[in-house]
C-alpha cells in the first residue's frame, strides 16, 4: 500500500514537473494579474494532485492540466469577476489547442535562455529585470530608464525577438 | 504575423478593440494561435527568471539533475502579497506546496544514488543504480519478448559486478564454469537461482582451441564474457535461458558483426584530418560560438541602426565607450548641456563607427563558422568517415558497412571483429577514454630450448613468466638469443631488427671477379601491428629469424647463404600479460625456438598503467 502511494508520488512529480514551466505559461496567457496567476496556478497543481488517480496514464499530462487550468480560470470568472475579461472563451480554446499542438520539453530551453540573457547587453538586461523581474508596466520602465515610451516598447519587443531567436539557434546547434 | 500585436498583449499595452481583434485571429488562424502559444511560454520562462520564483524553484533543478538537492524557496518572498490575504484559496495553496515540497524531498532521499546527468524523459535511468556485487530481483516476468528478456539480462550482467576474475589458461568452456563459479560467490541475492543461465559454447569443430587467460579485479559479468570472447574471436549471444560464445558467423569470406559506437560531440574537432590546402589541423569553432555571435550582431545591429537619437532615448550605454560614458554622465547636468552636447554627439558617432568595424569583423567570423559548419555536414557522411578514420591510421574494408547517424551520434559499423577492435580502439580514444599519452611498452624474449623442453603456445601471466625465465636460467642448453624492447602505440606498426648484415655476390664479370654484392641480413627482425581495446592488446605481426647456412654443399654461387624462418603471429592479451609462441627454427639445431612477448600499457612517461583497484569495503 505505501509503495502504491510512492509510486504515484514519483509518477505524479516526474508529469508534472516536466510541464509546470508549460502550465504556468498557459495561465500566464489568459491572466494578467500577477498574484492571481500564482494562486490559479497552486489551485491547480493541488487539484491535479487530488485527482491524480483519474489522470489516464496514455494520454498527455499536459493537456490535462491545461483543461484543469481553463475549468479554474472561468470558474474564477463566473464566480467572483477577479478575473478581467481578456479573451472570450472561443479565443480560450484556441490558446488551449495552440498549447496542445506546441507541446514540447522545456528544460534545454530554459538552459539556453539563460546563456542568452548572458549575452544581453547590460541595458537591455535591466530593461528585462524591470518588466520581469519587478513586474514594471512599460509606462514607468520608460521613466526610471530615462526613455521615451515609443523608445521602451521598441527595445522590449526587439530584446525578446532576439532573445527567441538565440535560443532557436542555440537549440539547433546543440 | 507580426508579433507586435502578441508582445503589446503581454505588456498589456492594447487597447479593447485590439484584444477583440487577436481574439479574433486566434480563433481563425492556427498559426497564429501557435505563435501566441510559442511566446506565451518565453514570457514564463522570463518571468521564472527574473523573479524569487526561478530560485525558490526547484523543479528545475530537479528535473535536469535529479542527484542534487533543489535551492528552497524564502518562505518571505514566496507570493508575498497572495499569502497574506488569508483566503481559503491560500490555504489550498500552502496545502499544495507542502505536498509538492514533501514529494520532492522524499524522491531526493529515495534517489540519491541517482546518476548527476539524468534527465527526466529518461525514467529507466532514474532508477539505475551503479553496479554492486550480486544482482538485485531479476524475476522472470510474463508477457516479455526474447529481445526485452535478452536486453534485461545483458543489463543484469552488466551491472553485476565480480571483485575478482582468475582465469589463467583455460579452454573455453572450463573458463566459463570458472566465470559462472566466481558469480555464484557474491550472487548473495540469488539471481542464479531465480533466472538459471546455462552457459554455452558453440565450438567451431575446424577451430584450433584455444586458451584464454582473464585475470581481473573490480569487472563486470557482462564485460568479462566479452573479454573472453574477444579472446576466442567469437561473440557473446544472450538467448535466456541460454547465454552462448558462438563463432563470429561469416558472411561472403569476411566474418562480420554489427557494434554501435558513441561519437563524442567533439568528435571532428579532435580530427587529425589535415587540410589540403592549410596543411594544418583545421580549428572548428566551439558548438556556441555561432549562436554567441549571432545575438552579439544583433544587439550591435540593433544599436548601429537605431533610428531614433541614441542620446535622447539613454542608449548610449550600450555603446560601452568610456569618453561617451564620462560625457553623458556631466551631460544630464543641465548647466553642462550646451557645452557638452556637441562633444558627446561627436564621441557618439566615433563609438559608433567603431562598433559598426567590430559588427563587419564579427559578421567576417560569423561567415567562416558557418563554411566550416558546412565543411562539418558534408565530412559527418558515411563516404567521408572512411576517409576520416583513414586519417586515424584505420583502412576499413571496402566491403564493411558504415553508418552514421548524424542526430543521434551514432557510428553502426558492420565489419570483421579485428577491424571492429581497431575501431573501438580509436573510439576509445575519440572518447577520451584512452588518454592519448598512452603506449605500449612491448618486450620480446627470443630463446632456444632443448627439445626435451617443448612448449606450448600460450598466454601467461607475470608471475608465470618469472618462474619460467627462473626455469630457463637454469636449464642447460637454454641459450637466449636475443631480448628486444619497443614502446610504440595503437594503430602503429612497430618493427625491431637485431641483425649483421651479410654481402654476397649476385653478378661477376668474364674475368670472375664480383660485379654486383647483395645484401641480406641474420639475427632477428620482429615486426607487429598493436591495437588496444582498454586493457586488451591485440599483436598480429611476424619474427623473422635469419640464420646463416652451416653446409657449404647448401651455398649458392650467386645468392644469399641466409636462410629465413618466419612465424606469423596474431595474439590477443591483457596488459602485463605474455604470449609464448613457438617459432621456426632450422631442424638441423634440434632445439625448440621460442618467442616471449610482453606487452604493457605506459603513459607518456613510460610509467606502467595499473588496473584499478577495487573499492575498499
Amino acid at each position: 500500500m505505501e509503495n502504491s502511494a510512492d509510486d504515484k508520488t514519483k509518477r505524479f512529480l516526474t508529469d508534472f514537473l516536466s510541464c509546470q514551466t508549460d502550465l504556468r505559461g498557459y495561465i500566464g496567457a489568459l491572466v494578467w494579474d500577477e498574484g492571481l496567476r500564482e494562486d490559479i496556478f497552486q489551485e491547480v497543481s493541488l487539484a491535479l494532485w487530488e485527482s491524480y488517480d483519474r489522470f489516464d496514464a496514455s494520454r498527455s499530462f499536459g493537456a490535462w492540466a491545461r483543461g484543469v487550468a481553463t475549468k479554474k480560470i472561468l470558474g474564477h470568472r463566473r464566480n467572483s469577476g477577479r478575473i478581467p475579461l481578456i479573451m472570450d472563451p472561443e479565443a480560450i480554446e484556441a490558446v488551449m489547442n495552440a498549447f496542445d499542438r506546441t507541446e514540447r520539453g522545456s528544460t534545454d530551453r530554459e538552459d539556453a535562455l539563460k546563456h542568452c540573457l548572458k549575452r544581453l547587453p547590460d541595458r537591455l538586461r535591466s530593461l528585462l529585470t524591470l518588466r520581469y523581474g519587478e513586474g514594471l508596466r512599460c509606462e514607468e520602465i520608460a521613466r526610471r530608464s530615462r526613455m521615451t515610451l515609443d523608445a521602451t516598447y521598441q527595445a522590449l519587443s526587439r530584446c525578446r525577438a532576439q532573445l527567441e531567436k538565440c535560443v532557436t539557434q542555440r537549440l539547433q546547434n546543440s | 504575423m507580426d508579433d507586435t500585436l502578441i508582445y503589446r498583449y503581454f505588456d498589456q499595452t492594447l487597447e479593447a478593440h485590439e484584444i477583440e481583434e487577436l481574439a479574433e485571429k486566434l480563433c481563425t488562424s492556427p498559426d497564429t494561435a501557435d505563435r501566441f502559444a510559442c511566446l506565451a511560454r518565453q514570457e514564463a520562462r522570463l518571468r521564472l527568471h527574473f523573479t524569487d520564483a526561478l530560485a525558490a524553484l526547484p523543479i528545475a533543478g530537479i528535473a535536469k539533475q535529479l542527484g542534487q538537492p533543489p535551492s528552497q524557496p524564502e518562505p518571505d518572498k514566496v507570493h508575498s502579497k497572495r499569502w497574506k490575504t488569508g483566503s481559503v484559496i491560500s490555504g489550498f495553496a500552502v496545502s499544495a506546496a507542502l505536498v509538492v515540497v514533501g514529494a520532492i524531498a522524499y524522491v531526493l532521499m529515495q534517489w540519491d544514488t541517482a546518476p548527476a546527468d539524468l534527465v527526466m524523459s529518461d525514467r529507466s535511468q532514474v532508477i539505475q543504480k551503479p553496479p554492486t556485487y550480486g544482482l538485485g530481483d531479476t524475476r522472470p516476468r510474463s508477457g516479455v519478448t526474447a529481445e526485452q528478456s535478452a536486453t534485461r539480462v545483458r543489463q543484469r550482467l552488466s551491472r553485476f559486478g565480480l571483485p575478482a576474475v582468475n582465469i589463467v589458461n583455460l579452454e573455453l568452456p572450463a573458463a566459463l564454469t570458472a566465470l559462472q563459479s566466481a558469480m555464484e560467490e557474491v550472487d548473495h541475492l540469488g539471481w542464479r537461482k531465480q533466472e538459471p543461465l546455462e552457459f554455452i559454447v558453440e565450438n567451431d569443430p575446424d577451430a584450433p582451441r584455444k586458451l584464454v587467460t582473464l585475470i581481473k579485479r573490480n569487472i563486470t559479468a557482462l564485460d568479462a564474457l566479452n573479454l573472453l570472447a574477444v579472446q576466442t574471436r567469437s561473440q557473446l549471444v544472450i538467448e535466456p535461458p541460454l547465454l552462448k560464445l558462438a563463432p563470429v558467423s561469416p558472411s561472403s569470406g569476411l566474418p562480420l558483426s554489427q557494434r554501435s559506437f558513441s561519437f563524442p560531440a567533439n568528435w571532428m574537432e579532435r580530427s587529425p584530418y589535415i587540410d589540403d590546402n592549410a596543411e594544418d589541423e583545421i580549428k572548428w569553432p566551439s558548438p556556441s560560438e555561432q549562436s554567441d555571435l549571432q545575438q552579439d550582431i544583433a544587439s550591435m545591429e540593433e544599436i548601429i541602426h537605431f533610428d531614433g537619437d541614441l542620446i535622447e532615448n539613454g542608449l548610449v550605454a550600450d555603446l560601452k565607450d568610456p569618453i561617451v560614458d564620462a560625457l553623458y554622465s556631466n551631460y544630464t547636468r543641465d548647466t553642462d548641456q550646451e557645452e557638452l552636447l556637441p562633444l558627446l554627439r561627436k564621441s557618439v558617432e566615433i563609438a559608433r563607427s567603431k562598433l559598426d568595424a567590430k559588427l563587419k569583423e564579427a559578421r567576417r567570423r560569423l561567415e567562416e563558422i558557418e563554411a566550416l559548419r558546412e565543411d562539418l555536414v558534408e565530412r559527418t557522411d558515411p563516404g567521408a568517415i572512411h576517409a576520416h578514420l583513414r586519417d586515424w591510421g584505420l583502412n576499413i574494408p571496402t566491403d564493411a558497412a558504415l553508418a552514421f547517424n548524424d542526430e543521434t551520434s551514432k557510428l553502426i559499423a558492420h565489419l570483421d571483429p579485428q577491424t571492429t577492435e581497431s575501431l573501438s580502439t580509436v573510439m576509445n580514444a575519440l572518447n577520451g577514454t584512452l588518454g592519448s599519452g598512452n603506449q605500449i611498452f612491448i618486450t620480446a624474449k627470443a630463446l632456444d630450448l632443448p627439445l626435451q623442453h617443448p612448449q606450448e603456445d600460450r598466454v601467461i601471466d607475470e608471475s608465470e613468466f618469472a618462474q619460467l625465465v627462473v626455469e630457463w636460467n637454469n636449464m642447460t642448453g637454454a641459450d637466449i638469443l636475443s631480448t628486444p624492447s619497443i614502446v610504440t602505440r595503437t594503430q602503429q606498426r612497430a618493427k625491431i631488427e637485431v641483425i649483421r648484415e651479410v654481402f654476397f655476390p649476385v653478378n661477376f664479370d668474364q674475368e670472375g671477379k664480383i660485379s654486383e654484392l647483395g645484401i641480406d641480413r641474420t639475427g632477428i627482425v620482429l615486426e607487429f601491428h598493436p591495437a588496444l581495446s582498454g586493457e586488451l592488446v591485440h599483436l598480429s605481426g611476424s619474427v623473422d629469424f635469419g640464420e646463416q647456412m652451416k653446409d657449404a654443399a647448401e651455398i649458392p654461387a650467386t645468392g644469399s647463404p641466409v636462410k629465413h624462418y618466419i612465424t606469423e603471429f596474431d595474439v590477443t592479451f591483457m596488459s602485463g600479460q605474455s604470449a609464448v609462441i613457438n617459432c621456426e627454427a632450422p631442424d638441423s639445431q634440434e632445439k625448440n625456438r621460442v618467442i616471449v612477448m610482453t606487452a604493457e600499457l605506459v603513459d607518456s612517461k613510460g610509467k606502467k598503467i595499473s588496473p584499478a583497484l577495487p573499492p575498499a569495503d
